[in-house]
């Protein structure tokens, strides 16, 4: 469903996982590659584009962050780093950059997911592997053995 | 919540409440209760380990094994370079100094580290900012203080270290990798004054390799050597502009991957910057500003208007044009040889409101916001802040009473790469050496008595004598040469076969050339002459030419030599893998895919070739074989008996394999036969379509090949070996 406003500028609708329903601009959209392909390809003029992968909450940040960048093109690099910044900090937590990381992979948009690799990287540069494995849940699939082994050869990075 | 919290408040402190409030209103409380976990896709991890320093990937290998895979990997290796390099140009600035300890007798490099988190000298609320230096012991002896130990610049993170002890002409070259704490000791072929001569690495795009230079500039007699890590050997090249160039403080700069010096024309005494360019292995003149030429000295070493110097901005060339230590302007060249690219980065005057220093060359900007200078007067480091335009004290803690003698040759910036100072191909070697094919035969050198062909000092016993089937040596310092052993005739050889597998275990067939031996002993590990030998069968050994099955083991063979016969040639037959040298590289990768492919380890492997052409080559012997035989495949409990078999239109038990298809869904199937040996799985392709087809597809036969990895792999680790290093004693 695209609707034209005043500005000429074409709307465009996205559907969450959860069916919410946001109405942005194209050009913030097209931020996106993915949706970018899918309207070239004509899905937008049926109705609502679904995003299966990306719920609501995702969405309207994925969203706030495409505005941002879409508006801001001529503006000073400084302020667009510091908001970026700011829009990190308020998502400073592992689990919510982590799936704001895989909305910005499965959508396909560049800088996102480079910002939030970075964040995710600063946040994870001094823990422990056993931190690590704690915030995302991964299973330790050493046998003790070889955890000593692997411990073993990179012991100076404990230090 | 509850279990993120617990973690926050470990790790976060103070952090954990805004983050709950943070979290209240947005609204996601509901979300991340105990049971939602976050949970990373694997094409995301790599995008964040990616943006980690060494430091972490190294603690972070034992998270768990998609994560060591995933580190490990040669590519990862490379893509962390190319993501270090693009943000250091980024930002004009390696962000890490290299230093040497000043302590004579215990040499050992000095690194920064940065604190993971948070650059050091970003900190503002500090008067003084300072650099935390981690120590790492060089493998050195200085005993005397004429020792000459001095750091000649670095190239992606690897650093290069030049020592020199003219006492006992003991001289050496160290490339060490600080960020992984591994270095590389290489030998220099002409030791005398090897400190004084001018030394530099970069990195070769032709040939994908680094390489060490040696120019003398202060001297006309020697030539010009250079060291491939790539070939770990030296080279000698005449290319120096017949020596037209001199310089004295040759302290080099690695700009565009290239050494660069200061040095001054001969005939005019003009200064140049020069540079030496791996690839093509020659010295060439980098063209300046026209805004340097007042700073060029003609017939003396300064100019008109001060000095010029080269320091490293991010990867490129940067020119400091020094008036008089009043004001220094730094220039960058953003496209290497281009004179019109050459851009003004910054003014740093002297006469600031809180200093009044003299400035020199700086030592490296960091991050695009300091420039650490060094004042020479005042004996310590001040760092610029351009922003503010500002100078501020630097402390380095460690060498806070040596400060004086942090001269120019003993630092270098670097940064933070995963490359390997060992940056060499898997060549194969016994005792050492590796075999060059000679143009005379052998024999026939032998018997005409041509000299030059051979020479006949093949090393009976390993060189280097290290835990075979325990983590190998760094490097084995593997010779090439045509070296045979000389055996007197009817003389009754001893071998003892030590295998010990640097990437995987693995079957080594060998082959006596033209002799028939005993096959005395085998056990497991390192072979004990002594203790071994009492087990020996010598009773009733088998005679044989060769054997196929000695895998993870040592093996003892008699043979009488009643004809001339070099030991290279004995191991003719041998697979490329016995004996050998190997690091892991990313050429050794290359190299191994290549011998993959090649048709003599399919057997041996027990894996289809990767090459789709080569299928049908290694299925024709095996599916011609399969005709006579009845088919029991006791395995997996199915029966399926061949009534006819020719071309494609196979005839054979449809019903049979229909009924197995009810049972096993296409997945399974493929499960199942990716576990069997190459034999079996031919016999299956033809079952059915199904399975013919699933065993054609391309992707079964890379599970096939890594299923028939992993399980030799296990049987190894169970034997508490390490896959490292392949030798063989003779």
């Amino acid at each position: 469903m695209s609707i034209t406003t005043e500005n000429n500028e074409k709307m465009i609708t996205l559907m969450s996982s959860d069916g919410e329903e946001f109405v942005v601009e194209e050009a913030v959209a097209a931020q996106s590659q993915t949706i970018k392909h899918l309207i070239e390809d004509g899905c937008s003029t049926e109705g609502s584009i679904p995003l299966p992968n990306v719920t609501g909450r995702v969405l309207s940040e994925v969203i706030q962050y495409c505005k941002k960048h879409s508006s801001s093109d001529d503006k000073e690099e400084k302020e667009l780093e510091a908001w970026d910044a700011e829009f990190v900090k308020a998502a400073d937590d592992h689990v919510a950059l982590t799936d704001l990381m895989m909305a910005a992979n499965f959508l396909d948009i560049k800088g996102l997911l480079d910002l939030v690799a970075q964040t995710l990287a600063n946040m994870i540069t001094g823990k422990s592997p056993e931190e690590v494995r704690r915030m995302w849940n991964i299973k330790n699939d050493f046998t003790p053995e070889e955890a000593e082994k692997v411990r073993k050869e990179n012991q100076w990075a404990f230090e | 919540k509850k279990k993120s919290g617990i973690y926050e408040e470990e790790e976060m402190g103070k952090k954990a409440k805004v983050k709950e409030e943070c979290a209240a209103e947005r609204g996601i409380a509901n979300d991340y209760e105990m049971g939602h976990q976050a949970q990373l896709v694997e094409d995301l991890i790599r995008e964040i380990l990616v943006r980690l320093p060494p430091k972490s990937l190294y603690r972070f290998r034992s998270v768990c094994k998609t994560w060591l895979d995933a580190i490990s990997h040669p590519d990862f290796t490379r893509d962390h370079l190319s993501r270090v390099c693009s943000e250091s140009k980024d930002s004009h600035g390696h962000n890490h100094i290299c230093l040497f300890h000043p302590f004579w007798r215990a040499p050992s490099l000095l690194y920064e580290e940065r604190s993971e988190c948070c650059t050091n000298l970003d900190d503002e609320t500090e008067e003084e900012t300072i650099i935390q230096m981690r120590t790492m012991p060089l493998p050195l002896e200085l005993n005397n203080e004429q020792t000459k130990l001095q750091l000649s610049g670095s190239c992606d993170g690897l650093v290069l270290i030049i020592f020199h002890r003219p006492m006992d002409d003991d001289a050496c070259v160290i490339i060490s990798n600080p960020s992984t704490r591994e270095f590389k000791r290489i030998d220099i072929p002409l030791p005398e004054s090897a400190a004084d001569d001018a030394w530099g690495i970069g990195y070769d795009h032709l040939n994908c390799c680094y390489k060490l230079v040696r120019a003398p500039f202060l001297r006309d007699d020697s030539p010009v050597q250079v060291f491939s890590l790539k070939t770990n050997s030296w080279k000698t090249t005449a290319s120096f502009d017949d020596f037209l160039y001199r310089t004295r403080c040759s302290d080099p700069v690695t700009a565009n991957r290239c050494p660069h010096w200061k040095a001054s024309y001969r005939k005019t005494k003009q200064i140049h910057i020069i540079y030496f360019d791996p690839s093509q292995e020659d010295f060439r003149v980098v063209p300046l500003p026209n805004e340097a030429k007042d700073f060029l000295g003609v017939g003396h070493p300064t100019g008109l208007l001060g000095t010029l110097d080269i320091f490293g901005v991010g990867g490129s060339l940067g020119l400091c044009l020094n008036n008089h230590g009043h004001q220094v302007s730094l220039w960058s060249m953003q496209e290497h040889g281009v004179r019109e690219s050459w851009v003004k980065l910054y003014t740093v005057m002297s006469n600031t409101p809180t200093s009044d220093l003299v400035l020199t060359t700086p030592w490296c900007i960091i991050k695009d916001k300091k420039i650490l200078f060094r004042v020479e007067e005042k004996n310590a480091f001040y760092s610029y802040d351009v922003k503010t335009k500002m100078f501020r004290k630097v402390d380095i803690p460690v060498i806070r009473n040596f400060s004086r003698w942090c001269s120019d040759r003993n630092r270098t910036p670097y940064i933070e790469t995963l490359l390997s100072p060992h940056h060499s191909i898997i060549i194969a070697s016994i005792n050492n050496v590796t075999f060059v094919m000679p143009t005379t035969a052998l024999l026939q050198a032998h018997f005409f008595n041509i000299s030059g062909v051979f020479t006949t000092d093949f090393p009976a016993k390993p060189p280097h004598v290290f835990n075979y089937t325990g983590s190998g040596p760094a490097n084995l310092q593997t010779r090439k040469g045509t070296k045979v052993y000389r055996l007197k005739y009817n003389s009754t050889v001893q071998l003892v076969l030590q295998d010990t597998g640097i990437i995987s275990p693995e079957n080594h067939p060998v082959h006596l050339h033209g002799f028939n031996f005993f096959a005395v002993g085998r056990g497991i590990g390192n072979c004990n002459p002594k203790q071994d030998s009492k087990k020996f069968n010598l009773a009733d050994p088998k005679y044989t030419h060769g054997d196929l099955k000695w895998h993870s083991w040592w093996m003892m063979a008699k043979a009488l030599m009643s004809h001339f016969c070099h030991p290279q040639k004995i191991f003719q037959n041998v697979k490329p893998n016995t004996g050998c040298v190997r690091r892991v590289t990313e050429e050794k990768n290359q190299h191994i895919r290549k011998m993959r492919r090649t048709r003599c380890w399919l057997p041996i492997n027990r894996t289809l070739s990767p090459l789709r052409e080569n299928i049908k080559f290694v299925l024709k012997p095996f599916v011609l074989c399969s005709l006579k035989i009845k088919l029991l495949t006791s395995s997996i409990g199915l029966q399926a008996s061949h009534k006819g078999f020719g071309d494609h239109n196979e005839v054979f038990d449809y019903k049979m394999a229909h009924q197995t298809e009810l049972m096993l869904e296409d997945r399974m199937i493929q499960e199942i036969l990716v576990r069997l040996p190459l034999k079996s799985i031919v016999r299956f392709s033809s079952l059915s379509k199904t399975w013919k087809d699933t065993i054609n597809y391309p992707d079964f036969i890379w599970s096939h090949i890594q299923q028939w990895n992993a399980p030799s792999n296990k049987f190894f680790f169970a034997l508490k070996k390490k896959p490292t290093e392949c030798s063989a004693v003779i």
